[in-house]
């Protein structure tokens, strides 16, 4: 039997709220959907059958839902069977993770280096235009990309480019699977804070302030002091996100 | 009913949910949420078990081998249903189940017999 489309927009939500309640792997989340629209949509179904309708209204959902003990009643009945006991790290391997990304980060900006410096006429091409060394910030809030030997205009450009490699390669392998390569080494995943893999826009969120050494290293003493319960940096609290064993 | 009461019946359901189960797939497949509602119109709501029990069970089940499942459209537009069938190994099992159960039934029968 169909639903109006009230209800189908309505269970489409509940489910994703019921879900939203402990981690789950990829798999294992897809599975639940349906199970869950599944058995909501056969119950309400003989509710609106029961009541002489032809289409599955949101009250016949809402009434199976009730019956099948609300939302904690499903969440406890179909996601935490399933849902992945996850255990948050800390510290100790996210930074040994870290260093493992810091040695991929620098070969990468040193490849960067090599490419700007052998392309014929870059040189020439900046020195023809030098940019004025606004760009040249202090090393230690911005250390990607320095190298005080080449023209001002390819420095900016080398800097550019390096930050934008530090920031892409940890957004992208983290929004493709939730692990840098060092976290892959390190066993480790990103994931949000409900289990749900990270999407670009959340790994570009928690990982933005590792263009800047400092604010990183001030991120992480907040989490120690404060956050060392959740085990979430500041960036990770603002893109809810968590690091787990994996 | 007393509180104790209802927790002492709810241990006994616990365990007759698995036996229950077995018992609908083994005559057809069936459908979660038609596995609930058969259990409890077979026994003209005498044993009343909740979609908290009946998943739980059937995924416990299946992931032993007991039980298999696929998934049916049943008409474009609403969800698919997952139709669970029992397996040759469910059907040893089921009936290792049904034996112990007539078992305990007639032991729990001879004790209140008393002396």
């Amino acid at each position: 039997m169909q639903m109006t489309t009230e209800a189908r927009t309505w269970l489409d939500s509940t489910v994703r709220r019921i879900l939203a309640r402990h981690p789950l792997g990829d798999a294992e989340r897809a599975g639940i959907t349906y199970e869950l629209m599944s058995h909501l949509h056969a119950a309400g179904e003989a509710r609106a059958t029961a009541a002489g309708r032809s289409e599955v209204a949101r009250e016949d959902l809402e009434a199976a839902l009730l019956e099948a003990g609300g939302e904690n009643g499903l969440a406890a009945a179909f996601v935490e069977p399933l849902a992945k006991p996850v255990e948050r790290v800390l510290f100790g391997r996210r930074l040994g993770a870290y260093v493992i990304d810091l040695i991929i980060v620098f070969i990468g900006i040193g490849l960067i280096q090599q490419l700007l410096d052998f392309t014929p006429g870059a040189h020439l091409f900046f020195e023809v235009a030098p940019a004025p060394p606004l760009w040249r910030i202090n090393s230690l809030w911005y250390p990607w990309g320095q190298d005080p030997t080449m023209s001002y205009g390819l420095q900016a450009l080398f800097a550019l480019a390096s930050g934008a490699w530090v920031i892409g390669y940890f957004a992208w392998t983290e929004a493709h699977g939730g692990r840098s390569l060092g976290k892959r080494a390190l066993h480790l995943q990103v994931m949000r804070v409900d289990g749900g893999p990270i999407t670009f826009r959340e790994s570009i969120l928690r990982n933005l302030v590792k263009l800047s050494p400092p604010l990183l290293f001030l991120d992480v003493v907040i989490m120690l002091l404060a956050f060392a319960k959740d085990k979430q940096r500041v960036s990770d609290r603002i893109a809810g996100t968590i690091v787990v064993k994996a | 009913m007393p509180e104790e009461v209802l927790r002492w019946t709810q241990q006994i359901r616990k365990g007759s949910t698995r036996l229950a189960i077995l018992q609908l797939v083994s005559e057809r497949e069936r459908y979660g949420y038609e596995i609930v509602t058969s259990i409890r119109n077979r026994t003209n709501g005498g044993l009343e078990v909740a979609e908290g029990n009946v998943y739980p069970a059937l995924h416990a089940l299946e992931a032993e081998g007991h039980v298999t499942s696929t998934w049916r459209e049943v008409e474009p537009g609403v969800p698919p249903r997952k139709y669970y069938r029992i397996t040759a190994r469910g059907r040893e099992h089921r009936s290792v189940l049904v034996k112990e159960w007539k078992e305990y039934a007639s032991a729990i029968a001879r004790l209140l017999e008393g002396e």
